[in-house]
């Protein structure tokens, strides 16, 4: 059964809103952390753009169908991944025509996303952990980056990603050893 | 593993500083077109089969009727060039994004053009003296089922981004895509690939070339005054034509060697600083004055020969400078500046240009300060 969640002060002035004030006000408050979220499914800018474009589409059409059994947060955030692995899901099939033009622009990329990282992060240790980490396979990835960087507990991630909470807390604890023994193994 | 726990724990805010994206103006009116345009790339639902027909066979009369020569100047007349003359009728071009364009874009490298806010023109408005923001139409050519539309500037337009040798030099832009909102881009265009070329007849592309076996430069700045942009059915490009008329490029080879004039005034200048003892030596002398500080740990000397009060690792360069076979210095005369281009990764952004007392100083530029 849906428990009923008391909304902030804050989601429920702005469900309270006419939706384009409403849109507006997500859009600044969540907009990049919303689309920093979806680069860590789908891995790619350009891409990126499109999705969060979509789920703020979505979140505009549907808010009067939110239903405050959890935050606007954790609403906005399921849609986002859900959305995302709408994309990845579809993306796979595309893969086999575009091939050869990822590999490239992969190849191409990598520097770029490499520097990237050397320009915003000083430290040799964390910039491991954080590649580490992206490239974690994506049911870990995921209970890592909601867990560590957006705050949410495993009950939320249950709620977000409708997965059961007992198997999110062993995805956590997998995700970390995952990362232990890829950083072990790297130092050999 | 409790470490690591801590570990994750302390990294949120690098890791959100390390995803290269973040949510723009451009990204809320992309939101709003759609929120407000529900319909634009729907058919409706409601209107019978029959009117989505007859729209349908309208719609391609229309475009026939506008890709006939005649109409196409009628057209023009009417509705005059410039993006601010562009209104929700105007046609669009006929695209060749089918399916069998589509494959052979896996042939080439293309540039997706990232989602900024562009200078549009129209395909079939555009002619010759409109304006594109620096950019003023120079000549229009069609032929042999071809369209240039040729661009040009007074003031020189810096694009930056990634130099990459596929066959021809393609160029691609860098995430801060600096550079870009600059160049026109046909409307239908914007979110699509377009390619880059970069045209392969100059002298500092032979710089590059015997520079670097891998044929890929990191984030150089292109100056350019004209580009030429392509329709040719396929997906468009555009040819960058690089002004460099006032660069030179040389290239140098690791470890660079101190000579006996370069100690001696080393070790002069480092008891006394004088500047006055520099005023003969060229950039590369400096570097080499650096390089060899760095090798004594001469701390003092070393940042008299930064012209930014560098807070970073002071020694940060003569490191990379340990690790690599050669680099690049290219000389803009026109602006007086040396840019140091190295074939290594992290990159250094490294440039040597003169003082207020005409005595050249290096400047390390650190990306992660404002981060």
């Amino acid at each position: 059964l849906a428990e009923s969640y008391n909304l902030s002060e804050q989601d429920e002035l702005i469900i309270s809103l006419e939706r384009n004030q409403a849109l507006e006000i997500i859009m600044n408050s969540y907009g990049n952390e919303i689309k920093r979220l979806i680069y860590t499914y789908v891995k790619n800018e350009a891409d990126t753009d499109d999705i969060a474009q979509e789920v703020f589409v979505t979140v505009y059409k549907k808010l009067h169908t939110f239903q405050k059994q959890s935050s606007l947060k954790s609403w906005l955030y399921s849609i986002a991944i859900n959305k995302s692995k709408d994309y990845l899901r579809s993306w796979q099939v595309r893969n086999r025509n575009l091939m050869k033009r990822i590999t490239r622009e992969k190849k191409i990329k990598q520097p770029n996303l490499k520097s990237i990282e050397h320009r915003v992060v000083k430290d040799e240790e964390n910039r491991k952990l954080i590649t580490q980490i992206m490239e974690l396979p994506l049911k870990y990835r995921e209970v890592i980056i909601l867990y560590y960087f957006n705050d949410f507990s495993t009950r939320e991630i249950s709620n977000i990603t409708k997965v059961k909470d007992a198997t999110i807390r062993t995805r956590l604890r997998r995700a970390r050893e995952r990362l232990k023994q890829n950083i072990d193994g790297e130092r050999g | 593993v409790r470490e690591l726990d801590q570990k994750l724990r302390n990294l949120k805010n690098e890791f959100n500083r390390s995803v290269p994206t973040s949510f723009s103006e451009w990204d809320k009116q992309e939101i709003y077109d759609k929120v407000q345009n529900p319909n634009q790339n729907k058919s409706r639902g409601l209107i019978p089969k029959t009117i989505t027909v007859f729209a349908f066979l309208a719609t391609a009369l229309f475009i026939i009727f506008i890709f006939s020569k005649d109409s196409f100047s009628l057209f023009e007349s009417n509705q005059g060039g410039g993006p601010g003359g562009l209104s929700k009728g105007t046609p669009i071009r006929e695209d060749s994004h089918d399916e069998e364009q589509a494959s052979d874009t896996t042939e080439e490298y293309k540039t997706e053009l990232s989602r900024k806010v562009h200078v549009t023109f129209n395909y079939h408005l555009v002619s010759a003296g409109d304006e594109y923001d620096l950019f003023t139409v120079t000549k229009v050519e069609e032929n042999e089922g071809k369209k240039i539309v040729t661009f040009e500037s007074d003031e020189l337009i810096y694009l930056e981004g990634n130099l990459i040798f596929e066959d021809e030099w393609l160029f691609q832009f860098d995430e801060y895509l600096y550079g870009l909102s600059r160049v026109p881009i046909e409307m239908n265009d914007v979110g699509s690939s377009v390619q880059f070329k970069v045209e392969d007849d100059i002298d500092i592309m032979g710089g590059y070339v015997g520079f670097s076996k891998e044929k890929f430069f990191p984030q150089i700045s292109l100056r350019t005054k004209r580009i030429d942009y392509i329709f040719s059915g396929e997906e468009s490009e555009i040819l960058v034509h690089v002004f460099n008329t006032s660069e030179e490029a040389e290239l140098y080879t690791t470890p660079l060697e101190i000579d006996k004039e370069i100690r001696e005034i080393y070790n002069e200048y480092r008891h006394s600083h004088d500047e006055s003892l520099l005023k003969d030596f060229e950039p590369i002398d400096i570097l080499k004055l650096y390089l060899h500080s760095a090798s004594n740990q001469d701390e003092e000397t070393v940042k008299t020969l930064f012209g930014n009060n560098s807070t970073e690792d002071l020694y940060a360069i003569a490191n990379v400078f340990s690790e690599i076979d050669q680099f690049l210095l290219v000389e803009s005369i026109e602006t007086e500046r040396i840019s140091v281009l190295l074939d290594y990764e992290p990159f250094v952004d490294l440039t040597i240009a003169k003082n207020e007392h005409g005595i050249w100083k290096m400047y390390h530029f650190v990306y992660d300060k404002s981060s």
